[in-house]
């Protein structure tokens, strides 16, 4: 699963990471794409973000 | 290497499971080639043992584990019941394999030959199944913390 969790580079991964509940390796791994996070820490991070979901995460099949 | 403070503890447990595992089973073996339990020598090589994994507990965890607990997250609670499936695999395979060489040691003992497997020798192949199991779980879940 593709995102751009740190495109606009307006967070820390330690922000970030309190902001959503989860440690600082969990969002270092779905930022390097080594973890697939849950639906519901998809949606947290959006939220943080004020964006859909979609626009920070993408699947593609490949 | 960024490495977090849950990775840091299993790693830690992984050499004290490995060292402990290594000496309890090379003394024993020194001691009588695993064929007895209740003595005094083994005695002494379990208090041994108790010592040597508190001591290690308190010498890496001081060395190495300063930082605070943080909460398991899904990430961690993942990687945790992926490493518990690979030890109870693992742990399974071995056991059924201990299964078929006492099997195979009682049919020595039907042909008239003396069987390899006693109850202490049985003992210390159950020892070693448990011991490899929380080694590949241990391994597992740290390469899972590194590859995803």
């Amino acid at each position: 699963m593709a995102n751009n969790v740190f495109e606009n580079g307006q967070m820390t991964q330690s922000g970030l990471a309190s902001k959503v509940g989860v440690t600082r390796q969990t969002i270092l791994a779905l930022e390097a794409c080594r973890y697939s996070p849950s639906l519901e820490l998809a949606f947290r991070i959006a939220l943080v973000f004020q964006t859909p979901l979609e626009e920070v995460f993408q699947y593609s099949p490949d | 290497m960024d490495i977090s403070a849950r990775e840091k503890s299993i790693w830690i447990e992984l050499i004290i499971t490995g060292v402990v595992s290594l000496y309890f089973f090379y003394s024993s073996y020194m001691l009588s080639g695993w064929t007895q339990i209740a003595s005094y020598e083994m005695g002494v090589v379990v208090t041994n043992v108790i010592i040597l994994s508190i001591v290690a507990s308190i010498i890496l965890y001081g060395l190495f584990d300063r930082e605070t607990p943080e909460e398991k997250d899904e990430r961690d609670l993942a990687i945790e019941s992926r490493g518990n499936a690979c030890g109870y695999y693992t742990l399974t395979i071995l056991c059924s394999i201990l299964i078929a060489i006492v099997m195979l040691s009682e049919g020595k003992v039907l042909l008239g030959k003396t069987s390899v497997i006693n109850g202490p020798v049985a003992m210390h192949l159950v020892l070693i199944a448990l011991m490899i199991s929380a080694l590949f779980k241990q391994a597992s879940q740290l390469l899972y913390y590194r590859r995803g």
